[in-house]
């Protein structure tokens, strides 16, 4: 095989947070060369680590999340030890300029000028400010494919709207869809789907604009509005508010058709089961998993309509029988009887699952300062093109020498300039460290 | 000219996953022929919603959202002169697209192996459950227990109730959309040196990775040994999360922590910007801190409406935003100033609103060409237009069952 798909590609990657480092990511295990472009002056948001520098004991009240630095210790960069950043952020090189000086913006141009995508999912305008907008980027290469995620779009109204995922799942009904029937929705926490959701859809619409530009050989700017691509994904729930004027509400963990079905508790804490019946088959097969061999061809319970009638009763005698058992055990036994469930896996079941061990699915990788771990893999399998997982997520400025010596071929004393001048670096400046 | 344009798809799914993922490619010009079982067709036909609520199996809002710009001819693929006609097909196809049960298609002969031996630069993508291998590939599920298995759901919900499911088919639509990216990814491949491949796509791998917070929570997890569940995964007392206002609810992000001034400005307290409490490092990951935002926040939100709330928040560049019911979705000011819904006629649902594009380009790489296909609409345009077959054969398929 000649490479890898997108071998011999190479993209300028301007990304934060999810959403554009997992699509920067997609294109990196296709063989694409990603760089992302940093800046010592600016630490981007909720990308390397949710705040700048943090106390050890800072890191530990800032929740599993916010406070995941390898060992549990910012360290003195820690910045290079978040698993926000290091778990998307394979394959990837990282270099440093900073872009509110002149000198920096040249850098970036002369970047441009040899590069094929520059993928961005900043807030709309941030770009166009410094001097990175479309018009001039096209310029300066008119091949190259120029990638903008804007939450809402680049027109209308409310273009300029600041917005996370949560927001748009709320403005696109998302929300409406789930939470417990009988409280109010303050309750139903936070989904993170569209960042999931846009790094791919993203990645596909680069895909199919490289196939594009490989007939015409012209760049082109490439608008992904990430709610508009959410929307294609409640494709029922829309055609019932069209078709009807229904308002679809959350059933919570039921189903609208299949019962019973549900989420039952099982020994030991916050430990439970995920069930769901949706044939006579299924549910006699319950019957008898359960100890109740009598329920079976009882008409009270034949048939979903009838089982959705008495569902508390049903979720009632589950719940009595999950709650002895403990919950991968409970789940095989249901999957011996035919019955499509499974454990509510948190993420050490995830990560010790033996499935995913089976297919292969983790990489153990040596990250320079935070020593060796298992990271989550590619998210489909290749029969006979090798995806790539051979870096681990860079350091900031990890491969300045590699970017200002090699491609962009400057000489030492213009290094020294640009060291001296804060371009090149690999810790962020005091002013950066809010 | 759209840039999928040339590439032939065979379709074999059904349900939700393989239907997006072959929707995706068709929206932006791939020429894809939907094989469907004679008479009932694609199972997401019986699942509505439907006009009225009366079932019809041509009219189902999530069949009719999944397979827009497709064609569709019915094959009994249990049937010798069925299966020869997807033979003929797959020497037509760049691509094959399957969601059957790992193994069903070896029992058949139409398995990868088969196929390629017939179109050696074949892309085949196979969307399952658990994958083509590993010990769960039998089991049985649903994207509910999916979702929940993928350590998804457990994360979602308040700290004190049982886990919660997100919004239905989420990881469906998510494996259909990894499923289009991997297609075109193996097509560039091809491209360049004729190989073909096989692709496994697993639902519940989708949902433990790329889900939601999966990576991070996974890689968290490798680093700390520490394990999420519902409680606030990143703990600030500064918004995130929603909330309710006067005639409604309200998604509210302040984040990073960094931006607490602009949100005392939102507030109406300016003043306190200069506090010196509130600067002191660390101060807004404190618990004394919620009880100050919560006293100056509800009542200020209580004041104001939905759009209110919204128009205020973003002018002080706050990450307020409007919680909104599917129709009022529908009528959202900002996806009409777009254009983004597409209204087209369908010969047995009517006029529907469609969604529009999920990427655009000045070209207008993607287009509402046709709306989805009745079941068999081109079974004569495929069967005697492409492959030759004679009206006299086509009758003896009908009456065979093949077709």
């Amino acid at each position: 095989m000649a490479g890898r798909p997108l071998s011999g590609v190479r993209v300028l990657d301007f990304t934060l947070i999810w959403a554009g480092p997992l699509a920067s990511m997609l294109l990196s295990d296709l063989g694409a060369e990603v760089l992302r472009v940093e800046s010592c002056q600016h630490h981007i948001i909720n990308t390397r680590g949710f705040i700048p520098k943090p106390s050890k004991e800072m890191a530990e009240a800032l929740g599993t999340l916010g406070g995941a630095y390898a060992d549990k210790d910012p360290g003195d960069a820690p910045w290079n030890r978040h698993a926000l950043f290091n778990g998307l952020g394979r394959n990837r090189l990282a270099m440093t300029a900073d872009l509110r000086k002149p000198e920096g913006r040249q850098i970036v141009h002369e970047l441009i000028k040899i590069s094929d995508v520059l993928l961005d999912n900043n807030s709309t305008g941030l770009l166009d400010s410094m001097d990175l907008d479309y018009k001039k980027v096209h310029a300066l290469n008119p091949t190259l494919l120029y990638v903008p995620m804007p939450v809402f779009g680049l027109s209308g109204p409310n273009k300029d709207f600041i917005g996370f995922g949560t927001n748009a799942e709320g403005l696109a009904g998302f929300s409406a869809l789930r939470g417990y029937p009988d409280s109010d929705p303050t309750t139903m926490g936070i989904t993170y789907h569209m960042d999931a959701t846009s790094g791919i859809g993203a990645s596909f619409a680069i895909l199919a604009s490289l196939r594009e530009r490989s007939r015409t050989g012209k760049g082109q700017l490439v608008e992904f509005p990430q709610i508009e691509h959410l929307l294609q994904q409640i494709g029922g729930p829309l055609m019932d508010a069209a078709m009807n004027g229904r308002a679809q509400t959350t059933l919570g963990n039921r189903d609208a058709v299949r019962a019973p079905q549900g989420i039952y508790r099982c020994k030991g804490e916050d430990r439970w089961i995920a069930l769901s019946v949706g044939t006579d088959e299924e549910w006699a097969a319950l019957c008898k998993a359960i100890g109740r061999p009598k329920l079976t061809g009882a008409p009270e319970y034949e048939g979903n309509h009838a089982r959705q009638l008495r569902h508390d009763e049903l979720d009632g005698f589950i719940s009595e029988w999950s709650s002895k058992l403990d919950s991968i055990e409970a789940a095989q036994l249901l999957q011996q009887h035919g019955i499509p469930a499974g454990h509510v896996a948190n993420d050490k079941d995830v990560y010790e699952d033996p499935h995913l061990e089976a297919r292969g699915y983790f990489h153990w990788m040596e990250h320079p300062e935070c020593g060796r771990h298992r990271y989550p893999g590619h998210l489909f399998k290749y029969s006979e093109t090798q995806l790539r997982f051979d870096t681990p997520a860079p350091l900031l400025g990890e491969h300045n020498d590699l970017v200002y010596r090699q491609l962009l071929g400057k000489p030492e004393s213009e290094i020294e300039r640009l060291t001296e001048l804060g371009h090149i670096g690999t810790a962020y400046t005091e002013e950066a460290l809010w | 000219m759209q840039p999928l344009k040339g590439i032939k798809v065979l379709d074999l799914t059904w349900h939700v996953a393989g239907p997006y993922g072959t929707k995706l490619l068709a929206d932006y010009g791939a020429d894809v022929l939907k094989i469907e079982q004679p008479g009932h067709g694609d199972p997401a036909r019986a699942y509505g919603p439907f006009p009225n609520d009366e079932p019809h199996h041509e009219r189902s809002g999530t069949f009719l959202h999944l397979n827009t710009n497709k064609r569709s001819i019915t094959v009994n693929l249990r049937d010798e002169a069925g299966k020869q006609i997807v033979k003929e097909l797959v020497q037509w196809a760049d691509v094959v697209t399957e969601s059957f049960a790992p193994g069903a298609l070896a029992s058949l002969g139409l398995d990868y192996g088969s196929l390629r031996a017939i179109n050696p630069s074949l892309v085949m993508c196979s969307i399952s459950n658990f994958g083509q291998t590993g010990p769960y590939r039998d089991w049985k599920a649903t994207e509910f227990t999916l979702a929940a298995m993928g350590g998804l759901t457990i994360t979602t919900g308040a700290e004190d109730r049982e886990p919660l499911k997100s919004t239905d088919h989420l990881q469906e639509y998510q494996a259909g959309s990894i499923a289009a990216f991997a297609v075109l990814g193996a097509l560039t491949q091809r491209d360049r040196d004729g190989t073909g491949q096989h692709i496994d796509v697993s639902i519940h791998e989708i949902a433990s990775s790329s889900a939601d917070r999966r990576n991070t929570l996974l890689t968290g997890y490798a680093y700390t040994g520490l394990i999420s569940g519902r409680e606030p995964a990143l703990a600030s007392s500064l918004p995130l999360g929603i909330y309710p206002c006067q005639d409604g609810y309200i998604w509210l992000v302040v984040s990073p922590t960094a931006r607490w001034p602009r949100f005392m400005e939102m507030l109406g307290r300016p003043d306190l910007i200069d506090d010196p409490e509130l600067r002191k490092p660390g101060f807004w990951t404190q618990p004394e801190a919620k009880d100050l935002v919560d006293s100056l926040l509800y009542p200020w939100l209580m004041d104001r409406a939905k759009e209110q709330v919204m128009q205020e928040a973003q002018a002080a560049r706050i990450a307020g935003t409007g919680m909104n019911s599917i129709p009022e979705v529908l009528m959202d000011a900002q996806l009409n100033a777009r254009g983004f819904w597409v209204e087209a006629d369908h010969p047995e649902a009517g006029r529907l609103p469609y969604t529009g594009p999920s990427y655009r380009t000045e070209g207008g790489p993607w287009q509402l060409k046709s709306t989805a296909p009745l079941l068999g609409q081109h079974n004569e345009e495929v069967l005697m237009g492409s492959l030759g077959f004679s009206s006299g054969e086509l009758v003896i398929l009908r009456e065979t069952g093949a077709i």
